[in-house]
């Protein structure tokens, strides 16, 4: 499940449309959703942010998945409608940085960008500026691993257009333009994190149907059957045994055992 | 290679610096004002990384040169490591630097003059020998076309004949070494493994061949050449494999000298251990097989002194004038 924090409901539009998400919160923040894929709409600011991103964050089964920070923004010199990976969002009053994961992508600029507490006249010159990434990057840094983490930003002002021209219009159309590139951005930013199997097969998961494991221990079984796997390919599961007394902390025990009892074929 | 190189502010404008960027001239450019930011991050994983890994260029404030851990020493009465870089561009599965660090991404120290200045201090601070060993954080030539480490550390050893440095490598990345004048302070030591273990537990590295390619044009070259098998590992078929392996070597490199062997089996510091399973938990060479032993996770002791020693004799009965090194747990 990738999960996208984006202050504004007309910067999310096209990305619900195209995503086919539907409104599942109301409150504290507004949710949209499909199996996949969520976007959280904080509301404008860095305060906001963080908390959005602190709410989702409470969905620990989410944690796997893309966390990305999409939304407009301002910069002196790129053009009107440029996709930016941001590599370094640095919060302008209290200088804190933050280093997102960067996807290179040819069609894709790769800035550094400056969280500012409300609007600004002056762009800065080396880098692109917000209000909201900061505070996203302060909530999702201490909880989601660094290559999850992802700032994507749309330049919707710049030095020669203004921001005074920015309208709700203007945002929907260039979330519009850019939505298959922002697609593609994704998808490839994905196939960093491919790498181990977040769910069982369905034969394991109807064995343990009834039984509650926590996430942390649902990840130990995970663990246990990786390296179950490893060392029995032929065989789909331990030989061990049961009953309908065992807690999940004793099927753990009972398989972390048989396990260690395996001969590795090296 | 890169596509990302995050630069501490502090050696934007350094020449070494700017070197490697100009061979990187796609790469986006990140300042830092310090590689931890990135190197120490709490929450990353490294397998993730190792699959495309980011450059850090940074400084290396202190701490620069360290005393070896107990069990690396060879002969020197003072031994201590240096590293000029972090991580490293292969990827053997049973590397501890998976457990140790948490990003994987490489990280090149360019102070090379500060380096310098602490080795020449501790080389002039004593008339015993003294030993350093540079690829302990690293493959020591892996990256030395980028970091032109060769060139710019084995000059200094020139007038200590007290003083000796080994390069520890996979690599054969021996041009730099080539166009230089052979010291014989200098230790060119090559990590070797078995074909078998090199296919599957040494991805990215140069195959055996390859690397004793590179030993025979070293030699020839006039460089002195250590060989290190370490790890051995307790592979199916185990003598077999290893008989082999021994005997390829001393067929392809014949009976000149060689400076010094050294014999090690599979062990890691527990903790390092811990990390790595959580990181590689379908990896079966790290699963079972192995036991706490002398404050490591190493194959049970009677079963590694039964490894080391056969590989010792075979060894001596190939080689009875090279000094063998047994290297073991310790904590
Ligand atoms: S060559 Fe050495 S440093 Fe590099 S991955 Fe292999 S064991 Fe680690």
């Amino acid at each position: 499940m990738n999960t996208f924090i984006m202050a504004l409901k007309n910067e999310a539009y096209h990305l619900i449309k195209r995503y086919h998400l539907t409104l599942v919160v109301h409150q504290p923040f507004k949710v949209y959703q499909t199996q996949n894929m969520r976007v959280i709409l904080s509301g404008v600011g860095k305060s906001s942010s963080y908390a959005a991103t602190k709410f989702a964050l409470e969905d620990r089964e989410t944690h796997h998945g893309l966390w990305v920070n999409f939304g407009v923004a301002g910069d002196s010199a790129l053009p009107v409608g440029s996709l930016v990976s941001i590599s370094k969002v640095t919060e302008d009053d209290t200088g804190r940085s933050w280093y997102p994961y960067v996807k290179q992508h040819p069609k894709c600029y790769v800035k550094a960008l400056r969280t500012y507490n409300s609007p600004i006249c002056q762009y800065p010159l080396n880098s692109s500026c917000d209000m909201e990434a900061s505070g996203f990057m302060a909530a999702v840094s201490e909880a989601i691993s660094s290559e999850h983490i992802h700032v994507l930003k749309l330049i919707s002002d710049n030095s020669s257009s203004g921001i005074g021209n920015l309208t709700k219009a203007l945002m929907k159309q260039l979330v519009a333009e850019n939505i298959e590139l922002i697609n593609t951005y994704i998808k490839s930013a994905e196939e960093n994190l491919s790498i181990e199997p977040k769910s069982f097969p369905f034969s394991i998961e109807k064995m343990f149907q009834g039984q509650h494991f926590t996430v942390t221990q649902t990840h130990q079984l995970l663990e246990l059957y990786r390296s179950f796997c490893a060392l029995c390919p032929e065989e789909a599961w331990p030989s061990i045994e049961l009953n309908n007394r065992d807690k999940p902390s004793d099927i753990l025990a009972k398989l972390r055992l048989q396990i260690t009892q395996l001969s590795p074929k090296l | 290679m890169y596509s990302i190189i995050y630069v501490e502010e502090s050696v934007r404008d350094m020449p070494q610096t700017i070197e490697i960027l100009n061979r990187y001239q796609n790469a986006a450019i990140v300042d830092c004002s310090h590689y931890g930011e990135l190197f120490n991050r709490r929450k990353q994983n490294f397998r993730t990384q190792k699959k495309e890994p980011t450059l850090i260029i940074a400084r290396k404030e202190n701490k620069r040169i360290l005393p070896i851990p107990g069990e690396y020493a060879i002969d020197a009465k003072h031994n201590f490591y240096f590293s000029h870089m972090l991580n490293c561009l292969y990827d053997c599965r049973y590397c501890f630097l998976q457990g140790m660090f948490r990003s994987a991404s490489h990280v090149i120290f360019v102070n090379y003059s500060d380096f310098k200045t602490d080795l020449t201090s501790h080389i002039e601070n004593t008339e015993d020998s003294i030993c350093f060993y540079s690829g302990y954080d690293c493959d020591s030539l892996a990256l030395d076309p980028i970091t032109d480490f060769t060139r710019n550390f084995i000059p200094l050893f020139k007038p200590y004949q007290h003083a000796f440095l080994e390069l520890r490598t996979k690599s054969t990345q021996i041009r730099n070494l080539l166009t230089m004048e052979p010291l014989p302070n200098i230790i060119c030591a090559f990590s070797l493994s078995p074909n078998e273990i090199v296919g599957k537990y040494e991805a990215k590295t140069p195959s055996l061949n390859a690397r004793l390619a590179a030993i025979s044009s070293l030699r020839d070259a006039g460089w002195n050449i250590a060989l290190r098998f370490d790890p051995i590992i307790f592979v199916d078929d185990f003598y077999t494999v290893y008989k082999q392996f021994f005997h390829q070597i001393y067929a392809a490199l014949g009976s000149r000298s060689i400076h010094s062997i050294t014999l090690g089996s599979f062990r890691l510091p527990k903790i390092f251990h811990k990390n790595m399973k959580r990181l590689y938990p379908d990896e079966p060479l790290l699963i079972n097989g192995l036991s706490l032993t002398n404050g490591q996770i190493a194959y049970e002791e009677n079963l590694e002194k039964k490894l080391i020693s056969w590989c010792e004799n075979t060894l001596k009965n190939l080689d009875s004038v090279t000094p063998v090194y047994i290297q073991r747990s310790t904590v």
